[in-house]
């Protein structure tokens, strides 16, 4: 009697263990599919974020911006080898950064495409993880695009400010006032940042096994 | 899934499809005649037979030797050529069979100029230097001193007279 009734009690043990372990992993699994749906809008803010000035003259003798073009111009540019259009809407005023300073112009067209490209691979290995909440290689693969990503905006960024002596003489005329600015940075940071995302999800999916 | 995947695929095809359009026709307006116009100065190659239309007024340069060079132009500050804080002209000398309207107030400060509608092309890419005597800081010429502008050929196809330019600015910002 005795003996049945340690039994039982080991079996219901054992049923609760299960079922908190199964609850505990459930609630991770829930938590690195809303980790993956951050990653994902993550993307598309990085993808936002190219809309910024990726690289204009500002004067700050009246507080204004001289030329310049965005992101996504540059992809414009990056992609068709237009670099000197007088369509603004398409290429903002990236011809006049051209003739200035066309290496470095190039550089940052085709180093924005590769950006582009990987921002892309990278929301869709998000929107992967999120629907089928998968972990494993994902995450990987989502550290390794996030740290691509970070080292691709800080390049950018670079690319972007090295212009500045070369614009400063040519374009401004040795004006002092005049200085290369870039958005570029914002990007880069947000990237650094989001690497704690596949990261944490990594951490979470270990614990789940 | 397969929704979120074609609305991705969709999205670089609109950017690719945006990146690759290119036009062979340049109507310049209010807002795009400064940027277009320092473009065409920078890159006059690449507009060599293109078509392009622009509203400006007539302005007669006249060089050191006497000679004129009856260009259509309009006044800027700011941008590339123009960003010493000193006035310009940004514009073409224009090719045309016909007549060319006579310049009128064109060095003042006043929008009651000759104003045309041009239609054509860059004739060639070929730089014409010009050598002009300076004005000095009180605006006035100054015969002592001379100073270099460079100019292109436009050729002109169809050439109208603008009566009503009230909404067309002399000066010309970005």
């Amino acid at each position: 009697m005795a003996k049945k009734k340690i039994i039982r009690n080991n079996r219901y043990e054992a049923d609760k263990l299960r079922r908190e372990n199964e609850k505990s992993v459930c609630s991770i699994r829930t938590k690195t599919r809303v980790l993956s749906c951050f990653s994902l809008v993550v993307v598309i803010l990085l993808l936002l974020l190219l809309f910024t000035n990726w690289a204009a003259i500002h004067n700050s003798a009246d507080d204004s911006i001289e030329v310049k073009f965005t992101g996504f111009q540059s992809i414009s540019a990056g992609l068709s080898g237009n670099y000197k259009s007088a369509d603004e809407a398409s290429f903002g005023n990236l011809s006049t950064f051209y003739y200035f300073v066309p290496s470095a112009v190039r550089t940052l067209c085709l180093l924005t495409v590769v950006t582009l490209f990987v921002l892309v691979v990278q929301g869709v290995v998000s929107l992967f993880a999120a629907i089928t909440n998968k972990q494993g290689a994902f995450n990987v693969i989502a550290i390794l695009l996030a740290a691509a990503e970070a080292g691709l905006f800080i390049a950018c960024y670079a690319v972007a400010r090295s212009m500045n002596d070369p614009m400063v003489s040519g374009y401004c005329k040795g004006n002092p006032a005049c200085s290369v600015q870039s958005t570029a940075i914002l990007p880069a940071l947000f990237a650094i940042l989001s690497l704690s995302l596949p990261v944490l999800r990594c951490i979470l999916s270990k614990k789940a096994r | 899934m397969k929704k979120a995947l074609f609305t991705i695929s969709l999205c670089i095809m609109v950017i690719c499809l945006a990146a690759c359009g290119g036009s062979d026709r340049y109507d310049l307006t209010e807002e795009t005649f400064f940027y277009g116009m320092t473009t065409m100065q920078l890159y006059p190659e690449e507009y060599v037979g293109k078509a392009i239309s622009f509203d400006c007024f007539t302005y007669r340069l006249t060089d050191v030797a006497g000679v004129d060079h009856l260009c259509g132009v309009r006044k800027c500050s700011a941008g590339y050529g123009c960003n010493c804080g000193k006035d310009t002209i940004i514009g073409f000398i224009l090719d045309y069979d016909g007549v060319i309207p006579e310049p009128r107030n064109q060095s003042e400060d006043t929008p009651d100029k000759s104003w045309i509608h041009v239609e054509g092309s860059v004739a060639s890419a070929e730089r014409e230097e010009i050598v002009i005597h300076a004005y000095d800081a009180a605006g006035q010429i100054d015969e002592g001193k001379t100073e270099t502008v460079v100019f292109y050929h436009f050729a002109v196809t169809t050439l109208t007279v603008i009566e009503d330019y009230s909404g067309l600015a002399y000066y010309v910002t970005k």
